[in-house]
């Protein structure tokens, strides 16, 4: 049982600094090969975790081998389209001017049925709202719709609005205090508590969450039992 | 250039390490082939205490070499081993030169066996 635990405990680590690796995408914006890959390294730490008469390096050697080949991969997906084209595939138009390219969807194995579940999941219950949809090498199908079906935006009703958009930052998480982000953003301890201060609290203990954004504007929702 | 440098060092290192763990083994295990065969030519001789001593001292080597053994070859391989050297042991005692033949056949070739395990060769590839 011991051997399980520290085998269990040292592939979990391992495989953590995998999948770290590998980015930050979620298993369904993987592409295939990094789907398949995610797979293999979950079944190869499974091995020998489970089975005491294979060494631990029966797993730990082919996870790392699978693990540099990945990162080598993408090293050359950056530095090469064609390489690029080659591993991921290319993104394929299955709707183009409201004509559904039937061709296209065969050869890429995509199904009518396929198709409308995509569209509907984007909010399009009708192909004539499509000019566009294009099926990404992720299985994704992003959708282009007739201007006339677009979202209203202020540009198309020649609108000037303000851009008053702006990027809230981190300054205390759960009582504690994001240090980089605060001398980032270009305030210090002193305006910190100054801004506790002005909220009754006397600690940022007692802070769930304080963001600060460019325009100076903080947000601060204290810590429940403390409002 | 860290994202191709690094992943190609550790694919070497490990390429490295797979080679070496595999000539290591082949060595190893061709020390024993020897020392098993001079305990049957010895075994042959009717000399049963020598080749008790000489099959105890290649056992000692074989034991001596278990743990780094048993994180680079299959366990069951090499418990195996294990107990045709044992029963070899106990055979030896007996002086009985028919079954001491035997079991000295079958752990040379289970010798002969955790080499293959590790070479590199076009059958263990596919």
């Amino acid at each position: 049982m011991t051997t399980a635990f520290f085998r269990t405990v040292i592939l979990y680590f391992i495989l953590i600094i995998g999948l770290r690796l590998m980015g930050k995408r979620q298993i369904g914006e993987l592409e295939p090969s990094e789907l398949v890959l995610t797979l293999i390294i979950s079944d190869l730490a499974a091995v020998p975790m489970q089975d005491f008469g294979i060494p631990l390096l029966y797993g730990i050697f082919p996870i790392m081998t699978l693990l540099c080949l990945s990162m080598l991969m993408s090293w050359f997906n950056l530095k090469s389209v064609r390489f690029r084209g080659w591993v991921c595939g290319h993104p394929t138009v299955i709707i183009r001017e409201g004509k559904v390219l039937q061709q296209n969807m065969a050869r890429n194995r995509f199904t009518v049925d396929e198709l409308y579940e995509q569209l509907r999941c984007q909010g399009y219950s009708d192909l004539s709202a499509v000019k566009y949809a294009i099926l990404e090498t992720s299985g994704q199908v992003s959708v282009l719709p007739y201007t006339k079906e677009s979202p209203v935006t202020p540009q198309v009703l020649n609108q000037n609005v303000q851009d008053n958009v702006t990027l809230p930052i981190l300054l205390i998480n759960d009582g504690h205090i994001m240090s980089e982000n605060l001398s980032g953003s270009g305030y210090d301890r002193n305006w910190l508590d100054r801004q506790l201060k002005d909220r009754r609290l006397t600690s940022p203990k007692q802070v769930f969450l304080m963001t600060v954004d460019e325009s100076g504007s903080v947000v601060c929702v204290a810590k429940e039992g403390n409002a | 250039m860290k994202a191709l440098y690094i992943p190609t060092a550790l694919l070497i290192a490990i390429m490295v390490f797979s080679l070496w763990v595999g000539r290591y083994v082949e060595q190893r295990t061709d020390d024993w082939i020897s020392l098993l065969e001079q305990v049957e030519e010895t075994a042959a001789g009717e000399n049963w205490t020598e080749a008790g001593e000489r099959l105890r001292a290649a056992y000692e080597d074989w034991d001596a070499n278990q743990e780094f053994f048993h994180t680079i070859l299959e366990h069951d391989e090499l418990d195996e081993a294990e107990s045709l050297f044992a029963g070899a042991l106990a055979v030896c005692e007996q002086e009985d030169d028919g079954e001491f033949h035997v079991l000295l056949a079958q752990l040379t070739k289970q010798m002969h066996v955790l080499a293959e395990t590790q070479s590199v060769s076009v059958k263990n590839i596919l």
